[in-house]
């Protein structure tokens, strides 16, 4: 409460007053009648009484201090009013304060940042993409957003999504999204279709569902090779299925990898340029609008560091500075034994993607040097499913 | 008795809090303000409020708001 009287008394202003004289009560007697706040009134000296009163009291105050014959010294004003009034002539002071004020009430309706909760980035670069189609994104004015459209577009061009809803939160959009289950793909058993081999191999396990055998445990077969037939042959007649059989072979799969013994590296002079870009909200301004890269080999680095508030929080408007450093190209020669290394470790990484869940049995590796170059071979014997359906065209 | 019961009923609304602040209420003019001494007129009543440091803290159209060490309150009239 009393900061609130206070403040009220900052904002009307008010004035330091000096009662001089005998009769500084019937003064304060006669202010009070005629309902005039005083506060703060305190005899100073033998004489003088000194009172806060506001500034809008000043004009009423003469009569009453002839009334009662005591005369009257304003030693402070103090305020909003008095403030205004002194600096009344600083226009850029005024214009400041109004175009803050104006950017203040701009940047509230504006949106700052776009979450979309627990979802995977694929979604969410989905989900985005969609938006800014839209026209909502960072920077969109919130006043002119369609929620419901927005809704609907999503749900519409998004088959797999079952739930949006677009919240603001303040400056901050929420999108959430919730997406629905998918089926699992339907098997196709009606179609009438025999089962080849799909590489050449020896079966090594055998298991029919459905369909007749025409190949047994421990034979070798090539590619194309009809291993399940779909047409049964019975007492009562023909009639065609959709072979359906898990059939294992052991087979041979053969990976090479060449390296060659020299290799081009890149290596920074150490000059480098730099274009700069601001950014605001999702516009783009360039900063350095003259700028062309003076060299013919570079690396490009880009940072984009954002103005953020002490917590963290990130503000729509950031720069980004792209280095270019000028680079030159060199020819290195690389040991047999290194080149030997670094085509088995590419070879490592192709066979991890490969192989995985795969039964392998045995590996035999081969190198071989030329001049110019280091070959690994690699002969592994895997056990794996050869099965591929083939599906044929059958009339009464 | 009756002249007793009258007699309180002209009596000013007063609320003292501690000895530091006083309240006087249905007060018609300031009379004599020292700090040591501040004279109120209320209705036919005068109220004398002894102490130190007194100070009129907030003046309204009937009510004087006096902070300070409040020594004694005196009614004459």
């Amino acid at each position: 409460m009393t900061f609130l009287w206070s403040w009220l008394r900052w904002l009307f202003g008010y004035a330091v007053l000096e009662i001089q004289g005998a009769y500084g009560e019937r003064f304060i007697t006669l202010c009070m009648k005629n309902e005039i706040d005083l506060w703060e009134i305190r005899r100073v000296c033998p004489g003088i009484i000194r009172v806060k009163t506001f500034l809008f009291s000043k004009k009423r105050f003469d009569v009453l201090a002839r009334k009662s014959g005591v005369t009257l010294e304003y030693k402070e004003e103090i305020g909003l009013p008095v403030t205004l009034k002194r600096y009344r002539l600083r226009i850029g002071l005024f214009l400041g304060i109004g175009l803050y004020l104006l950017l203040l009430l701009l940047f509230s309706r504006i949106v700052w940042s776009v979450e979309i909760p627990n979802v995977n980035p694929v979604q969410e670069k989905r989900i985005r993409s969609v938006l800014l189609d839209e026209g909502f994104g960072i920077g969109s004015f919130i006043p002119w957003v369609d929620y419901k459209n927005l809704r609907y577009q999503l749900m519409l061009k998004e088959d797999d999504i079952s739930f949006v809803s677009v919240n603001m939160n303040g400056c901050r959009a929420m999108v959430e999204v919730r997406f629905s289950e998918t089926a699992p793909p339907s098997v196709d058993d009606g179609t009438p279709c025999n089962i080849v081999a799909s590489r050449d191999g020896q079966i090594v396990s055998m298991l029919v569902q459905t369909g007749m055998r025409y190949a047994k445990k421990g034979q070798t077969v090539q590619k194309g090779d009809l291993l399940v037939g779909g047409i049964m042959d019975t007492r009562l007649g023909y009639y065609v299925v959709h072979a359906k059989a898990k059939i294992l072979a052991r087979v041979t799969d053969v990976q090479s990898q060449t390296e060659s013994l020299t290799r081009r590296i890149s290596q920074r002079t150490g000059r480098r340029v730099i274009r700069r870009e601001w950014r605001f909200f999702d516009k783009t301004v360039n900063a350095t609008p003259w700028f062309s890269c003076p060299y013919d080999e570079y690396d490009v680095v880009t940072e984009t560091k954002y103005l953020s508030f002490g917590d963290g929080e990130n503000v729509p408007i950031a720069l980004t500075e792209t280095y270019y450093y000028e680079t030159y190209s060199q020819e290195e020669s690389i040991t047999p034994e290194e080149a030997e290394e670094l085509a088995r470790a590419r070879l490592d990484e192709i066979d991890r993607l490969r192989f995985y869940g795969v039964e392998v049995e045995s590996v035999n590796e081969t190198v071989s040097v030329t001049d110019r170059s280091v070959t690994v071979t690699r002969v592994r014997s895997v056990i794996t499913d050869i099965c591929e359906d083939k599906t044929f065209y059958f009339e009464d | 008795m009756k002249e007793s019961l009258c007699g309180r009923s002209e009596l000013p609304p007063i609320e003292l809090a501690g000895n530091s602040r006083i309240l006087v209420g249905a007060c018609d003019g300031i009379l004599e303000y020292e700090p040591e001494t501040v004279k109120l007129r209320a209705g036919k009543r005068l109220v004398r409020i002894n102490g130190r440091c007194l100070d009129l803290c907030n003046l309204s159209e009937s009510t004087v708001v006096i902070r300070g060490t409040v020594i004694s309150v005196e009614f004459e009239g």
